[in-house]
């Protein structure tokens, strides 16, 4: 794929590429993770940083469909190229396929309207620059990984911060299978990211990328 | 790739050495014959919701079973191969961490002992380790029996501390379970065996009223 035809790519999605909307995540593959964190205190009272359950699960929901589109990028600019990686990536994506069908369900019980569209600020600010900057398969791979470590860190977050049992178990269940799809993206890629004995509790994501209600 | 079970001439435990399992364990019963491999909880009782005493008693419920993978693990590492023994000593002591959360969650009724009806019922199949495969699918199937406990937890605990112990304990359980069933060589089906949603359905876990914590 070409950087002419990755930028044509990019106008598509309607979006101008901004770099150093997310500083740190727009670094060096031989940089650390991004860490796009806030700082905010998590409080299992209730939701963090005044959003409400529905604007985590809409956050949640974008998420989903930026992840799925990535995927769908790497397919269509033959970013993902081995018999392995192709195979994992189309399992993969249809889990994100899933989790937006799920996701939409809620915040409709929820009498919310679905923000059925990709995470404009995390497209903008790790999404695009990074696909433009993808040269190997592995390239790739450790860039879904990064999202699907960020959708694993944004379920623990949520699950900490909405109200009911319920809801908990349901975010998390689609949480603990993000966490094993960036586990067997990092083995896949050779990745060598760290284990941690816990996943933060934190948003993973800038504070402006919470859709709002 | 997955790294493949060497032919290493790393020593296997004796018979005598791995029988002696549960002393090292610190449980004092006799050894309950339920198989060779992990089965759902019901096939040992009915199913059953959580035992009385609120999170505190869940909490350590789930210190107990955390402690038993430490111990079921401590028992097979010998077994792995040089490049996998640091995988499983890093799942040792993530689990020991994850023991340290909750009892901190389970105050006064933390034990600090590994659940010993679980290490009974695991024992005949910790003593029939045989090769780096049997501790590679044992540790697999634990660790899918307590990502699926923790979902089966998040829908029980009431308590703001206990959610946000679960919640960031539960995806490194799932994690260490793809990251066993990727070095069996096992495929995109195995590394995720509840489909797209992992399961929270306490059959298909460690049912706290199957294996009852007892009192220190």
């Amino acid at each position: 794929m070409t950087e002419v035809a990755r930028r044509d790519l990019l106008r598509v999605g309607g979006l101008t590429i901004a770099f150093g909307a997310l500083v740190a995540a727009c670094s060096s593959d031989d940089d650390p993770a991004p860490e796009i964190a806030d700082d905010e205190e998590t409080d299992t009272e209730g939701p963090t940083s005044g959003s409400s359950d529905l604007a985590l699960l809409n956050t949640a929901l974008s998420l989903e469909i930026l992840v799925f589109d990535t995927y769908q990028a790497g397919f269509d600019f033959a970013l993902a190229q081995t018999d392995p990686v192709l195979e994992a990536a189309a399992l993969l994506q249809q889990h994100h396929a899933e989790h937006r069908a799920t996701l939409t369900f809620l915040v409709q019980a929820a009498d919310g309207e679905p923000f059925a569209t990709a995470n404009p600020v995390v497209k903008a600010g790790l999404v695009d620059p990074r696909l433009l900057a993808v040269t190997t398969e592995r390239d790739f791979v450790s860039l879904v990984h990064e999202l699907e470590q960020a959708c694993a860190e944004l379920y623990v977050h949520v699950t900490t911060s909405v109200r009911t049992p319920e809801l908990r178990a349901t975010l998390m269940s689609i949480g603990a299978v993000a966490s094993r799809r960036a586990t067997v993206l990092d083995l896949l890629g050779d990745l060598g990211n760290e284990r941690l004995a816990v996943v933060p509790a934190d948003n993973p994501l800038p504070s402006d990328a919470v859709v709002p209600d | 790739m997955p790294r493949r079970e060497s032919s290493s001439t790393r020593r296997a435990p004796t018979l005598v050495e791995r029988r002696s399992f549960l002393r090292r364990a610190g449980v004092g019963v006799a050894v309950v014959a339920v198989g060779p491999v992990l089965v759902p909880v019901d096939r040992f009782l009915p199913a059953a919701g959580a035992q009385t005493g609120g999170d505190p008693a869940l909490a350590a419920f789930a210190e107990s079973v955390e402690l038993v993978a430490v111990a079921a693990y401590e028992a097979g590492v010998e077994l792995l191969s040089d490049d996998l023994v640091p995988v499983l000593q890093t799942f040792i002591g993530h689990h020991e961490e994850h023991a340290e959360i909750w009892a901190e969650v389970a105050g006064e009724a933390a034990t600090g002992e590994p659940n010993a009806a679980l290490l009974v019922a695991l024992t005949p199949a910790i003593e029939a380790f045989d090769s780096q495969g049997d501790v590679l699918r044992f540790a697999r199937d634990l660790e899918n029996q307590l990502s699926v406990t923790c979902g089966y937890l998040l829908t029980v605990l009431q308590d703001a501390d206990a959610v946000a112990a679960v919640a960031t304990i539960h995806p490194v359980e799932s994690s260490h379970a793809a990251t066993l069933s990727y070095e069996l060589a096992e495929g995109p089906a195995a590394w995720f065996p509840f489909g797209a949603l992992e399961s929270a359905d306490v059959a298909l876990g460690l049912d706290p009223a199957a294996f009852p914590v007892e009192p220190s």
